[in-house]
């Protein structure tokens, strides 16, 4: 992983080499890459979009590269950041932004809309479900569609969303954990989870 | 099929749009939350605020499934590719945007263009002239070439500067690689009507913005801006 502390500190202050500027532009054309192929696979983009999707690269990697560009405040939120710590935060931060500048480009070129999401769950994609694979089995249920997911959140009243966001923040966390961070009771909890499903099953329907 | 509800969840945050709340930390500090960069205390309340906030758990959300993209395999080939993009992107430059209702999105950056450059500056007042060093590493471009399709009707647009203060902008439409002539474009308040050739030139001031409704034939039509704007 490049240095990113010196190399973002070089790039805003006018003052990179070419040495860190190449490592920059390699670190960051790999990062593109591995996110257009993340998003061909995932929404199983068809031959026509994936060819308008190529003929647009140029315009995302520029549109990347400016919201790099005026970024200053964020990279100055995070100067006081050690060199490890920065490197982290700074990875995370150029994934993140790619991967939402690539999601808005398809978004907004028409080559992904709502209805698309549906193709997440598709059996092809076992790789996206095992990987999200919930160990406390609360939650395992039956394929749905978003629109319903969407009618299943309204639903939800206050502690239930409190649960559901805890859940989805730490996938590994149990009930009694839920409890302890939400400061309910173990049974409140579980009735919170009956509730949960059975909410989930009438929507379902 | 088994699926997960957590899944199903997840990718209800990652598409649905949430409200900005006053009591939501700033950016850095939800990513110096995911990276444990902050103290103890203060992890906490960022923690107590996302159990309470759809707008903060989503960008968690996508920070994560960001984190997910690292371990997906590098195709070399496009990374190669990207790679020579990044080579001609500068790092000052002035953007130039085509502006619709939901969609914008730059289309061209210029930068050390000997051409281009003294257009650049005459849009930028000189004490806020950027340092051009790191552009000096890139590429040189002179000409801007897009094209673009409206329905069954292919249009070619091209921007070179004539002088300082002029620009040209072409346009050319073809149907199945034949000319379409009668298309029609309407820049600010001036019309034009294709030639035989399918051709529309155009020179005009340089300025910030110039308002473009293209209408190619009677059933379709299309409207944008392009504007010339600082990157800093």
């Amino acid at each position: 992983m490049p240095d990113y502390k010196e190399i973002i500190n070089k790039l805003f202050s006018d003052n990179i080499d070419q040495e860190s500027f190449n490592i920059f532009k390699t670190d960051l054309s790999a990062r593109i890459s591995k996110n257009l192929s993340f998003y061909k696979i995932k929404f199983k983009l068809t031959d026509t979009s994936q060819a308008l999707v190529e003929s647009y690269t140029e315009d995302l990697v520029q549109e990347i590269f400016y919201i790099i560009l005026t970024s200053k405040d964020f990279f100055s939120q995070i100067q006081h950041l050690d060199n490890e710590q920065y490197t982290k935060v700074c990875s995370k931060w150029l994934n993140t932004t790619i991967r939402n500048t690539t999601i808005n480009f398809l978004k907004g070129k028409g080559i992904l809309n709502r209805t698309d999401l549906s193709s997440v769950y598709s059996e092809e994609q076992d790789y996206f479900i095992q990987a999200y694979d919930d160990p406390t089995e609360d939650f395992v249920t039956e394929l749905i569609s978003t629109c319903c997911i969407e009618e299943f959140f309204a639903s939800l009243d206050d502690d239930e969303k409190k649960v559901v966001r805890l859940k989805l923040l730490d996938r590994d966390l149990k009930q009694k954990g839920i409890a302890k961070e939400l400061n309910f009771s173990e049974a409140k909890v579980s009735r919170i989870f009956e509730r949960i499903k059975e909410k989930y099953y009438k929507n379902k329907k | 099929m088994k699926t997960n509800l957590i899944n199903l969840l997840t990718e209800f945050y990652l598409d649905k749009e949430f409200e900005r709340t006053e009591d939501c930390p700033d950016e850095a500090t939800l990513y110096k939350y995911v990276c444990s960069c902050l103290d103890k205390q203060k992890m906490e309340k960022v923690k107590k605020h996302i159990i309470e906030c759809d707008y903060c758990l989503k960008k968690i959300l996508e920070i994560r499934e960001a984190e997910e993209i690292e371990t997906v395999k590098e195709d070399k080939e496009l990374t190669k590719k990207i790679y020579q993009i990044l080579n001609n992107v500068p790092q000052n430059f002035i953007k130039l945007k085509i502006k619709q209702q939901k969609d914008e999105f730059s289309i061209w950056s210029i930068g050390e263009s000997p051409i281009f450059k003294p257009i650049i500056e005459s849009l930028i007042p000189t004490s806020t002239v950027p340092s051009y060093g790191l552009s000096l590493l890139m590429f040189k471009q002179d000409k801007i070439l897009r094209k673009t399709k409206i329905g069954d009707i292919d249009i070619q647009i091209e921007i070179v500067p004539v002088s300082q203060h002029e620009l040209r902008i072409s346009f050319l439409f073809t149907k199945n690689k034949l000319p379409q002539k009668d298309a029609y474009v309407k820049i600010d308040d001036k019309e034009f009507l294709s030639s035989k050739e399918g051709k529309i030139d155009v020179v005009l001031p340089v300025k910030e913005k110039y308002k473009v409704q293209i209408i190619p034939q009677d059933t379709a039509q299309f409207n944008f801006d392009i504007l010339l704007t600082k990157s800093q």
